[in-house]
């Protein structure tokens, strides 16, 4: 998993508990890489489950929140570094060009970078249904980025997750409906 | 804050330190690692890039070489037709505000078969690098340039004063006719020189390409000596060839050419005529003789078109003359190209059919030439006129080859002796003895004689004497047209 999600998500836990809790949160991990992570490193993705569970249980929110939470303060983040992704007029242009565009500069960039894939199903002028492909289970992360997403763009969309398949490669189906503002 | 508590600060105030330097060191690996694969990755692109440099020019040498192929002939090396006249053309350009007098030269290696004949493949390839080598010198030595147009005709470009242009083409003819040693045996060539100058025939490609083909044309057509230098005399003769040629595709499109008929009589039976068909056109201008047209029509692939014109139209008209019964049949010349065509024989029967015509009452003349191409294609095509009926007779007997051995077996009904025999007839006595010679032997193999071209009374006693079953010349009728034949030989109808 790349390094900026780590980075992000400690930045995210330091600005929660503060630097002192959240060393206090690496150190309860035993994390192999001792959490010196680095944006443009790479690091096992069990590292970050075992992160957010110690913060979870720090804290007391469950992980599917919590990895919610960290969408949005994510999609904070990108919309600062990379402004230029966001400059398209519909949200939902948007999303279809997460496969299309955004993520080939990332591969550009990291070519072991392992994305992953949103498919669309389906689209009309108020509904999205997209298929989420990815091998980590981070289906809440990208719900709290899209949510996230969707109000950068001054829209409030609702989005229901349904589990499609369980295999290894898991793929989430999520439906995007614009509430009436 | 107590002690315990300070220091646990102070501990995770150290650790999260040391990650964040830990991080930071990381991050420098991880960037100087990156930078030393773009290092790596640049030099390598370089490398293929110099590669690629090196590549294209491989294939820029390659591509030259292809176009420089392309412009050469490949057994001599000279350059061939199009690479010759694109650089003709530029050089006419150059020459026109310099006023510098071009000539081109065309030159055949006549009669090349033979030499292949008698070297085979390979050496008639020597025999060609070795006049190639003889042109190189000569350009070289002119400052000009050669090709080789392909198969036997080469082709080369000086630069000389005008008056020089015969002496030049001679002396060239000279020094590929000189003999070669080729495969352990001596070759020499039979050379043909065509030459045109700019003096004469102007600046522009075109004129001088057709005023060098016509100079070699009538090189050709010489039988010894062949050099010919386009002059103003040449240049009138195909002004009038030029007129002639349009003038005879009008003819033949218009039927202007029409069918006359010669008697040929029979010695011992004065009423049994016959009739040889010859082709006569009138002009507005006045007569053309045959000799003039019928090789034209011929080298402009009109002379099918024009004999098959004749021969339909002849039928047409000699058809109530035969019914009647005072002509017994008609004679036609065919010529080789003609004859050897796949089709003919069936398109003449179909022809016959359409009009009705007696096929017994035609008689197809044929040269020997026939022969020399595919004697068994040409037998192939006699026997099948003989199993349709239709008679075939060898005209110009004694001046061809008269290969006798290969004429033994051809269905042939007639043979007629060369109008030159007939009139070497007065003048030498061994003549009458070969004329007597063949009629004997026509005989016993149950063929008529015709003899042509007889003028004089005692050249009908002879031959009548020595056996010839017809005779055919001015001294019995020259070729008339249909109306006058009528008016001539018809019978009188005898009122009742």
């Amino acid at each position: 998993m790349k390094g900026i999600v780590f980075t992000e998500f400690l930045e995210m836990v330091e600005g929660e508990l503060g630097p002192l809790q959240a060393q206090r949160v690496l150190d309860s991990c035993a994390l192999e890489s001792g959490g010196a992570y680095t944006s443009v490193g790479t690091y096992p993705c069990e590292e970050m489950g075992m992160l957010v569970g110690a913060v979870s249980k720090t804290t007391g929110q469950c992980p599917t929140a919590l990895l919610r939470v960290f969408g949005h303060h994510l999609a904070a983040t990108f919309k600062e570094a990379y402004p230029q992704y966001f400059e398209t007029d519909d949200f939902f242009d948007f999303v279809e060009s997460i496969d299309s565009r955004i993520h080939v500069e990332v591969q550009k960039l990291y070519a072991d970078a392992e994305l992953p894939q949103f498919h669309i199903i389906m689209r009309t002028d108020d509904t999205l249904v997209i298929d989420y492909h990815s091998s980590r289970a981070l289906e809440h992360l990208a719900h709290g980025l899209l949510e996230a997403s969707a109000l950068a763009f001054g829209e409030t969309v609702e989005i229901a997750l349904e589990p499609v398949s369980e295999s290894a490669r898991r793929v989430v189906r999520f439906r995007l409906t614009r509430r009436l503002q | 804050m107590n002690h315990e508590t300070c220091i646990e600060t102070a501990e995770l105030l150290n650790r999260r330190a040391n990650r964040e330097r830990a991080a930071r060191k990381e991050a420098e690996r991880i960037l100087e690692a990156k930078s030393r694969d773009l290092f790596l990755a640049n030099q390598a692109l370089s490398e293929a890039q110099g590669r690629l440099k090196i590549q294209l020019g491989e294939l820029q040498k390659e591509r030259d070489r292809i176009a420089s192929l392309s412009r050469l002939d490949h057994l001599t090396g000279l350059a061939n037709r199009s690479a010759f006249f694109e650089r003709l053309e530029n050089e006419l350009l150059r020459s026109r505000p310099e006023g510098r007098s071009l000539k081109l030269l065309l030159i055949d290696l006549r009669r090349f078969k033979l030499i292949n004949a008698r070297v085979g493949q390979y050496g008639g390839d020597l025999v060609l690098k070795e006049v190639a080598r003889r042109l190189l010198d000569l350009a070289a030595a002119s400052d000009g340039f050669a090709a080789r147009f392909g198969g036997n005709e080469f082709a080369l470009c000086v630069e000389l004063p005008a008056r020089q242009a015969v002496c030049y083409a001679a002396q060239l003819r000279s020094v590929l006719e000189a003999p070669m040693r080729i495969l352990g045996r001596t070759i020499t060539l039979d050379v043909a020189v065509g030459a045109a100058g700019t003096n004469i025939a102007g600046r522009n490609m075109e004129s001088l390409r057709r005023a060098a083909d016509f100079a070699m044309f009538k090189a050709r057509a010489l039988h010894t000596g062949g050099v010919c230098v386009f002059d103003v005399c040449l240049r009138l003769e195909a002004n009038r060839r030029q007129e002639l040629e349009t003038q005879l595709r009008t003819a033949i499109r218009k039927e202007e050419i029409q069918p006359w008929f010669q008697p040929i009589i029979d010695p011992q039976n004065p009423k049994k005529i016959s009739f040889e068909v010859l082709a006569r056109w009138e002009s507005v201008e006045g007569f053309i003789a045959p000799l003039e047209f019928i090789p034209l029509a011929e080298e402009l692939g009109l002379r099918r078109r024009l004999d098959r014109y004749l021969l339909q139209r002849a039928c047409e008209l000699s058809k109530p003359w035969i019914e009647a019964g005072w002509v017994s049949d008609i004679s036609v010349n065919v010529s080789p190209s003609d004859l050897m065509s796949p089709g003919f024989v069936e398109n003449l029967a179909e022809a016959l059919d359409r009009i009705d015509f007696p096929r017994d009452k035609l008689v197809i003349e044929v040269t020997e030439s026939i022969f020399i191409e595919d004697l068994a294609f040409a037998r192939a095509q006699l026997e099948t006129l003989h199993a349709l009926g239709i008679k075939v007779a060898l005209d110009d007997f004694g001046t061809g080859y008269s290969n006798l051995r290969s004429l033994v077996g051809l269905p042939l009904s007639k043979i007629k002796l060369d109008r030159s025999l007939v009139g070497d007839l007065d003048l030498n006595d061994r003549v009458a003895m070969l004329i007597s010679t063949i009629t004997q032997w026509a005989r016993a193999i149950n063929l008529a004689i015709v003899a042509e071209g007889v003028e004089t009374e005692s050249q009908h006693t002879v031959l009548k004497a020595l056996g010839c079953t017809n005779l055919q010349g001015y001294l019995f009728g020259k070729a008339q047209s249909a109306n006058d034949i009528e008016t001539a030989y018809r019978p009188q109808q005898i009122a009742v």
